[in-house]
């Protein structure tokens, strides 16, 4: 899945993790899992730090895998492999799951730890779109910050029937708790 | 959207507060109103100069991020519009400027005299002053005016192919415009969709002419030129067809299809500047060379403005451009002069 020059760079971010983590992946019979179950063995070697297990549960999309950080539950999900545009939001997921700090501002950051309530994000991204990482890796900083946040980033090419039954016609779409929020447009 | 306007979003009292620590800011020297590349330039360049500097805008990098490939910023072969976004927002935290993001200006309120301060005010409520301003609003995409377009937004309705294409894989769609970005537009859709109908309202394309060749190689696209579009039609909550006259004969047709996608220019954001600055007839903010506007001391640059060809590496120069006119007029118009006045009054 990665080239070595990529295998390379991540290597490298892979020692700033800080906490270990683990990779939990749902798969089925799907090339797509099969992709991904090559994408994760990949990633798992990078540091001794990174686990990866598999997920028995019925209540996750497949192919799907959460990045945690070990004896917690951060609700970090992609569903889908985040290739393409997001590349970047699987890299600093894996790095802000395991500890290593974000840019965002201090008073963003102390906002998002502040905030209270019970807040389940689903963002669908097109691998192809530019502005979905931001929304996508906003997201999951803030699931890594609050134990109230959590995220899934799901790619809409790839589960083709939800985005028919909820009739997504543009990404990002975010729905808060089941219910569509307002899309930036 | 961004992290801090999700963040807004679900923190019901940050807009108090946030009103709150703008409308105790002290007037800049230099107020920049929108951060899209000619905001940017304009902020870097005041900065420079030394002077106190802001820049208030509703999102950061403005239609530069909706962008995908950059191939004509010299000096920069390849880049893409979120990258380059973040280039230029590094670029400006070099220097010491008030970065306020997520603001929309509501309305300007013009110095009553040369050099006194200008007002403007935000949509939440705050108020910013400033003794110059740079009115750097951008533009966005032209709608089509005609019913549906509003109601199926979203819906079959869209105006970002790269971004939303691959949700209509196998699909049947149409593409509004064929200028440069229509044309593109519907050569990258025909990769991924099933059929392109591209509607044309004059008599013939105004794509390059490489671009209308690639276009017509293509063996899942329909060409309609003269075509006016009347309707987009929607059944069950979405699009399902497009209406269009054929200028020629006048006949109406009807496309049964599941997405509209138009490419049709861009409209200047210049709605909140109706009345109190003069506009061209297109709504753009009219600038002389120096980019002057009709107000003293207000001066405007890039897509928001009658500067012909709307491209990212015009509107740096034009912002550059722009706060270098203020920087001058800020040394004309002396500081102590128009605050005796102001202790007089």
């Amino acid at each position: 899945m990665l080239d070595a020059n990529i295998k390379q760079q991540l290597k490298a971010y892979m020692e700033k993790l800080q906490q270990p983590i683990e990779l939990v992946a749902a798969y089925d019979d799907s090339d797509k899992s099969q992709e991904l179950r090559e994408l994760l063995e990949e990633i798992e070697p990078m540091s001794e730090k990174i686990s990866l297990r598999t997920e028995e549960s019925n209540d996750v999309r497949r192919p799907s895998f959460s990045i945690n950080r070990v004896g917690s539950d951060m609700g970090v999900r992609f569903a889908g492999i985040p290739m393409g545009h997001e590349f970047t939001s699987l890299v600093l997921a894996l790095l802000q799951v395991g500890g290593h700090p974000s840019k965002a501002s201090q008073d963003v950051i102390e906002q998002i730890q502040q905030l209270d309530g019970d807040f389940e994000f689903e963002t669908y991204f097109s691998l192809s779109c530019q502005n979905c990482p931001d929304v996508v890796q906003a997201l999951n900083l803030m699931s890594v910050l609050n134990p109230g946040v959590r995220h899934t980033a799901i790619d809409g090419a790839l589960f083709q029937d939800e985005v028919e039954k909820r009739e997504i016609m543009s990404v990002p779409s975010v729905y808060l708790n089941g219910e569509r929020g307002a899309r930036d447009v | 959207m961004t992290l801090e306007e999700i963040v807004s979003r679900l923190d019901t009292k940050s807009d108090e507060k946030e009103a709150e620590k703008i409308n105790q800011k002290d007037a800049f020297e230099v107020l920049v109103i929108g951060g899209g590349p000619a905001g940017a330039a304009a902020a870097i360049y005041a900065a420079r100069k030394g002077i106190s500097t802001g820049i208030a805008a509703e999102r950061f990098g403005g239609q530069v991020v909706d962008t995908m490939g950059i191939e004509n910023l010299i000096s920069v072969p390849y880049t893409e519009g979120p990258k380059l976004v973040t280039a230029m927002e590094q670029h400006v935290k070099e220097y010491d400027v008030d970065i306020m993001n997520m603001q929309m200006a509501e309305k300007l309120i013009p110095a009553t005299k040369r050099g006194m301060p200008h007002e403007i005010r935000l949509a939440n409520g705050a108020s910013l002053k400033a003794r110059t301003v740079v009115l750097s609003t951008g533009a966005r995409w032209r709608p089509l005016g005609v019913p549906g377009e509003v109601e199926y937004r979203n819906k079959g309705v869209a105006y970002c192919p790269h971004c939303d294409g691959p949700l209509f894989k196998g699909k049947h769609v149409a593409v509004i415009g064929g200028g440069n970005s229509g044309v593109e537009a519907a050569i990258d859709l025909a990769n991924i969709v099933g059929h392109v109908t591209l509607i044309e309202f004059g008599a013939e394309m105004r794509a390059d002419d490489v671009l209308q060749k690639k276009l017509r190689s293509l063996n899942n696209v329909d060409i309609i030129t003269s075509g006016q579009t009347t309707e987009v039609v929607g059944e069950s909550g979405r699009v399902s067809g497009l209406k269009y006259t054929d200028r020629n004969t006048g006949e109406n047709h009807h496309v049964t299809l599941e997405g509209v996608f138009v490419q049709i220019g861009l409209v200047p954001n210049t709605e909140w500047l109706k009345g109190d600055i003069e506009l061209s007839q297109q709504g753009e903010i009219i600038i002389n060379d120096r980019n002057e506007t009709s107000i003293p001391g207000v001066f405007a640059a890039g897509d928001v403005t009658t500067v012909p060809y709307k491209q990212i590496v015009i509107s740096m120069g034009e912002g550059s451009k722009a706060a270098l006119s203020a920087f001058d007029f800020l040394i004309r118009n002396s500081v102590d002069e128009s605050e005796s006045e102001n202790e007089a009054a």
